[in-house]
């Protein structure tokens, strides 16, 4: 994949991927988490898996959500 | 990337999508239900559970467990016996007309482990969680089906993988997670199926994959059945299927001492799919969180209960095991399986947008789409989807 020179008001892969990289990150940390132990384990398990679902839910229907922007 | 590629990789995602679509629809919809299995057949009243007993009541002989079995269906024995982790009070037994008979044809009863009385038997083909757990294992058609499945599952990989390729010119002018609610119906679904389909990319990636790896399961026991069980069980080639099996307890134990901290998970009985014509095959599970999801198989002669070998399984046989909690969801509580759920639903919309997207765009000329495709890949404006 080539990169192009950012040009004005256009983005770079890195700042499009950003937190979609960020999210599938802490994805895998719950995945795996709740894999490896039993109590707190299970817990970081449920706040890192809990993340997609809370962005999804606070972009469509949160504030954000209604503004325009771009 | 030049529009040409760009142009390949919409393709390969229109149609990975589209030819798996219907499948992964059914399969989203039905996991669903499954995630809560045991819940539900609670609910129903299905399950089958002892009566209420001191924690500490001890558990009868295996084979008191066997004798009772054996009373129930009378010329029928037993082929599988196994445990609930959750449920340490009751133990399933598959009982067939023959050791080596097919597992369609198997009846499961429910004793008790504190008496050895059978509790009942649990009728769980006619159960409604159970058509739609078969519906979502192999669509009633066997291996061909889980395997079908499984390649369905491997085109969904594929449009993951092309939908996050072109997911960048889309977003080339929009800050993460945009939703252009004021715009046409059309571009708010596409920026919801963007923004749904980036935040799920490694869950829906994860069960995904372990999804069709499970499917090859049944492939992966018969591979094991004809590797590590046949070279642990070498020194009985030659000699006829034994007749009559002496006691389960003894081999249990057996079993049990060779591997301390270790607890059954099911006994296969000899000649059952699961172990050779000599042995009580013993599956232990460990007893920590991640090793009570691995087996090791114990093969313990079924005749004088002495253990003939224990090993580790091998690579394929763990992987296809970890694949089993990472797709059902499982393995963290309640709150993991509700999170399981939401996280299904989000793809299930994921999936029924990109539906709606191709539907609806359908409708609009093949050069008007050259052209949105072209400025996406120019740096032009974002796109603005044609209507």
């Amino acid at each position: 994949m080539t990169r192009r020179p950012a040009k004005r008001g256009t983005k770079s892969l890195g700042e499009i991927f950003f937190v979609p990289t960020l999210i599938g990150i802490v994805s895998m940390v719950g995945l795996i988490a709740a894999l490896v132990g039993d109590g707190v384990w299970d817990a970081v398990s449920w706040a890192s898996l809990g993340i997609p679902v809370i962005v999804t839910v606070w972009m469509v229907w949160g504030p954000r959500g209604s503004l325009q922007r771009g | 990337m030049t529009a040409k590629t760009m142009k390949g990789w919409v393709w390969v995602h229109k149609w990975s999508s589209l030819v798996c679509m219907l499948f992964l629809l059914m399969l989203c919809i039905t996991g669903l239900p499954l995630i809560f299995y045991h819940e539900i057949e609670d609910a129903l009243g299905n399950s089958i559970e002892g009566p209420e007993m001191a924690a500490e009541t001890p558990h009868v002989s295996l084979d008191k467990v066997v004798d009772g079995a054996k009373a129930e269906i009378p010329g029928w024995t037993p082929m599988f016996m196994s445990w609930d982790e959750d449920h340490p009070a009751e133990v399933f037994v598959t009982m067939a007309e023959s050791a080596g008979s097919e597992r369609d044809n198997t009846r499961l009863l429910v004793s008790d482990m504190r008496t050895g009385d059978v509790l009942g038997e649990y009728d769980f083909r006619d159960t409604v969680m159970y058509f739609i757990f078969k519906l979502h294992v192999d669509l009633f058609a066997g291996l061909p089906g889980m395997l079908f499945l499984g390649a369905m599952g491997l085109l969904f990989i594929v449009a993951i993988v092309s939908g996050v390729v072109i997911y960048a010119p889309f977003m080339k002018r929009l800050d993460f997670g945009t939703v252009r609610k004021e715009k046409t119906t059309r571009v708010k679904w596409l920026d919801i199926h963007n923004l749904m389909g980036a935040v799920t990319i490694a869950w829906a990636l994860v069960v995904g994959g372990t999804g069709v790896i499970n499917t090859l399961g049944e492939l992966v026991f018969m591979y094991w059945r004809n590797d590590q069980l046949a070279a642990m069980v070498k020194p009985y080639e030659e000699l006829p299927p034994y007749e009559k099996l002496g006691s389960l307890q003894t081999a249990m134990d057996a079993a049990l001492d060779a591997a301390p901290h270790m607890s059954p998970s099911f006994v296969a009985f000899p000649q059952s799919a699961f172990s050779s014509a000599h042995h009580y095959a013993v599956f232990l599970r460990g007893d920590t969180p991640l090793t009570s999801k691995l087996l090791k198989p114990a093969l313990v002669d079924a005749k004088t209960g002495e253990l003939t070998d224990m090993r580790d399984p091998p690579w394929y046989v763990t992987g296809l095991l970890l694949s089993q909690p990472l797709h059902f969801g499982d393995y963290g509580g309640m709150p993991l399986k509700i999170i399981w759920a939401i996280l299904d639903i989000i793809t299930i919309v994921v999936l029924g947008s990109g539906l709606y997207l191709w539907l609806a765009k359908r409708k609009v000329s093949v050069e008007s789409q050259m052209a949105e495709i072209e400025r996406m890949t120019e740096s032009g404006p974002a796109p603005q989807a044609a209507e």
